[in-house]
Order: structure tokens, then C-alpha cells, then sequence
């Protein structure tokens, strides 16, 4: 479980990024973290795995990542946006990676490899941004910690990897594992998540299982007597973010008209998952 | 699969396995596809799998043995026909008459269209299973 009670932080004094953030993501489960840019989405992932440091409660299973603590840090891994590339090959970086992690799995290194088609002995620093990139998302895959942190992993990827990636994430999941992706591309990740976290600088706008938003919104055509957060054109017709009747069937959730519906009406938002713990 | 914008993805995937079932590629005795294997065949997240199976567990189709995974149940065949022609009839069947009221066609120009669709569907069909050397089963 990580837990963040009233977190705040920021890069210079004055120019705080996170204020006041409270949030609660029990484990096994698939979270998108979303967010406009600059809302603090990366710094988020870097306090979570204490490579910043913030200031208020937070915890990772009972751990607080200001303290380091080597068996915290053995049950993390974030995968950044970006990251020094070494002129190294994967397979030894690999070599000094794994004995940090218990619960590395050595088949899923092999398997995410094979299927990423990465070159295994070529150094890093001459393959094309994708391919480091998935390297690198396969050896943190492989690392296999309980709590997985991805920061837009799907960045660069070309489409037939998007799907991999999908399904490698898919496949690393059960009931304990839990993966926080944050990311601008939700079409990329929208059939793997379960769970959604809209940030605003000034705190969490939602966080709420699809399920939960299904059981409340409706993305459909609008119709009389609907209350309407959104229309958007679509090549079927405006489609809409309605508020759900009682009565009528569930529909699919559509991340992209969510977070739209979501950053413009905040507080019906609030008042729509408040009976929600 | 293509996931469609209208319908819970959870039962658009309950519906992709009562779709194996129809076509026999899931039968009587044989185990189903696992959670996992079949989250990772859609790329989706396997608590959508699960709460796909869950629901028809609740509508007795699938029954779970413990220990060794999910089961079809006796009539799960029947009761999946049953299900699906009620659907029709509800679902498919009236939007059809209010597209055909709009534009003004009348039912036996759908019917005759129908019976050709479904003719050359069949007729396609019987031309893959000569090739694969199976035999027709009409």
C-alpha cells in the first residue's frame, strides 16, 4: 500500500510543485497517474522512491523512502522517463542489477527481450531511443518488485511495442503486484489499468477504480434530461460525459473524455466520488 | 481484440469467451483459458479478466472447481443460445427498426437482404472447410 498524507514539495523555495498531496493506492493493482504537465506527476514517483525528498507523512508498505531503507528499496522500481544511458550491454547491466532484487526472474528478462527484439550484447548508448528504452523497461520488469513506478514508458515506443508492453505488463500482474504508470498516451494503457489518479498541484482531483467511475459516469450519446459534463465530436457524433441514471446500463470508460470532465468540473467531480472512501 | 467504445471492456471480454463457446473452441470438460493467459492474449488487466469471469460464474455458465480452475457448466451452451437470442431481440433487433422506420424500408427487403448475407456467409464458410479437407456439416 503506499500512502501520502498532506505531502508537499518543491524544487525551489517559493515554487512548490506538490501541495498537499493525500492519497491512498492499495496493492494489486494497475494505476494510471495523469496529470497536465507540470502538475508533479515525475516528482511524485521520485519521492515515492526517495530519490527526492518531500515533506509530510508518506509511506510505501509502512516504509518511508526518505530513510532508504534497503528492504524498501528491494521491493521498488522506477523505470524514469529518462536516464543516463551507460555504454554498457543490457545483459551487464542486468549482471548488476539482479542481486539487488530478490524477486528477480530471470525468464522474464529473457522473455521481455525476445519479445522487444533488443539486441542483448550491443552497448546501450548505440541503440535508437526506443530500443534502449525497452531494454530498460525489460530489466525493471525483470526486477519483478511488488510495487513497479513507470514514468511515460510508452514514450518513443512504435506501435507493435506499445502492444507488447502491454501485454508483458499484463503478465507480470496478480494480486499483489502493484504498477503506477504515469502518462500523457492513455490510449496506451487504458485496457491495462484498473485504477485512475488525476493530480493537480493543489492536490488529487480523483482517484478511483474504473469500476467506481463506470458506476457513476456514462460516456455515450447525451440525451434529454442527461447532466452533461462534456461533449466532444467524434465520427459517430458528439459523444458525451453524462452523469450515470440509476437505472442504466454501464458503458466503457474513455480515459481521454475523463480527464477532461475531470479537470473542468472539479468540485461536481468531488461531490460525485465523495461516498467513496 | 478491438475493444468497442460503448460496452464495459469486462463484458466485452465475457462476451469473446461465450463467442469460444458457440464456436466449440471452449468445450464441455475442458478448462478455460486462465485469467492470466487470457489478460495478456488482450493486453488488458487481468482484475478486468477476472470480474469477465465473475459474471459469468453469476449467470451459471462458468462454475469454478476449486483447485484446478474455471469449468463450463452443464447447459452453459444453452444458456449462452438463450442469452444471446434474448440480446438479439432486445438489443440488435431495435435499433435495426429504427434505422429501418427512419429510412423507410420495409421487412422483407431486410429479410431477403438477410437471407443473402447469411447465404454467402455459409457459403464461405463451407469453402474453407473443403479446403482444410473437413466435412460439411449440413
Amino acid at each position: 500500500m503506499i500512502e501520502l498524507k498532506d505531502l508537499h514539495y518543491g524544487y525551489y523555495k517559493h515554487q512548490p510543485v506538490l501541495r498537499g498531496l493525500s492519497l491512498r493506492l492499495p496493492e494489486g493493482h494497475v494505476y494510471g497517474l495523469l496529470g497536465k504537465n507540470g502538475v508533479g506527476k515525475s516528482t511524485l514517483l521520485k519521492i515515492l522512491c526517495g530519490s527526492l525528498t518531500g515533506e509530510g507523512e508518506y509511506t510505501l508498505d509502512g516504509f518511508d523512502p526518505r530513510r532508504q531503507n534497503p528492504q524498501m528499496l528491494e521491493r521498488l522500481r522506477l523505470v524514469p522517463e529518462t536516464e543516463r544511458i551507460l555504454p554498457v550491454t543490457i545483459e551487464s547491466l542486468a549482471q548488476v542489477t539482479a542481486p539487488f532484487y530478490p524477486t528477480w526472474d530471470g525468464e522474464i528478462f529473457e522473455s521481455a527481450l525476445t519479445e522487444f527484439q533488443v539486441p542483448r550484447n550491443k552497448q546501450l548508448t548505440t541503440l535508437s531511443l526506443g530500443q534502449q528504452k525497452k531494454a530498460l523497461i525489460s530489466l525493471s520488469l525483470a526486477c519483478n518488485t511488488p510495487y513497479l513506478l513507470m514514468d511515460e514508458p510508452t514514450n518513443g515506443m512504435d506501435i507493435p511495442s506499445k502492444s507488447i508492453f502491454r501485454r508483458l505488463v499484463a503478465s507480470i500482474c496478480d494480486g499483489s503486484k502493484t504498477v503506477l504508470i504515469s502518462t500523457h498516451q492513455v490510449d496506451d494503457i487504458d485496457s491495462l489499468i484498473d485504477g485512475v489518479v488525476i493530480l493537480e498541484n493543489e492536490g488529487v482531483l480523483l482517484n478511483a477504480s474504473l469500476d467506481e467511475v463506470a458506476a457513476r459516469l456514462a460516456f455515450r450519446r447525451a440525451e434529454k434530461d442527461d447532466e452533461v459534463l462534456l461533449t466532444e465530436s467524434s465520427p459517430i457524433g458528439p459523444w458525451s460525459v453524462v452523469v450515470r441514471r440509476p437505472d442504466e446500463p454501464e458503458t466503457s470508460v474513455n480515459m481521454k473524455m475523463l480527464f477532461n470532465a475531470v479537470i473542468s468540473h472539479k468540485s461536481r467531480i468531488r461531490s460525485l466520488f465523495s461516498d467513496k472512501a | 481484440m478491438e475493444f468497442q467504445n460503448n460496452k464495459p471492456i469486462f463484458l466485452q471480454i465475457a462476451d469473446w469467451l461465450c463467442d469460444k463457446v458457440l464456436k466449440g473452441e471452449i468445450q464441455l470438460g475442458q478448462q478455460l483459458p486462465s485469467v492470466r493467459e487470457v489478460a495478456v492474449q488482450l493486453e488488458v488487466n487481468p482484475n478486468t479478466v477476472q470480474r469477465a469471469v465473475e459474471r459469468l460464474i453469476q449467470q451459471d455458465i462458468v462454475v469454478t472447481q476449486r483447485g484446478r480452475g474455471n469449468y463450463l457448466t452443464q447447459d452453459a451452451f444453452s444458456r449462452i443460445e438463450d442469452f444471446r437470442r434474448q440480446r438479439l431481440l432486445d438489443e440488435a433487433l431495435p435499433k435495426l427498426a429504427d434505422e429501418m422506420m427512419l429510412l423507410g424500408v420495409k421487412p422483407k427487403e431486410v429479410a431477403n437482404a438477410l437471407q443473402n448475407i447469411i447465404n454467402s456467409r455459409l457459403s464461405a464458410l463451407n469453402v474453407k472447410k473443403d479446403a482444410s479437407g473437413e466435412k460439411n456439416p449440413t
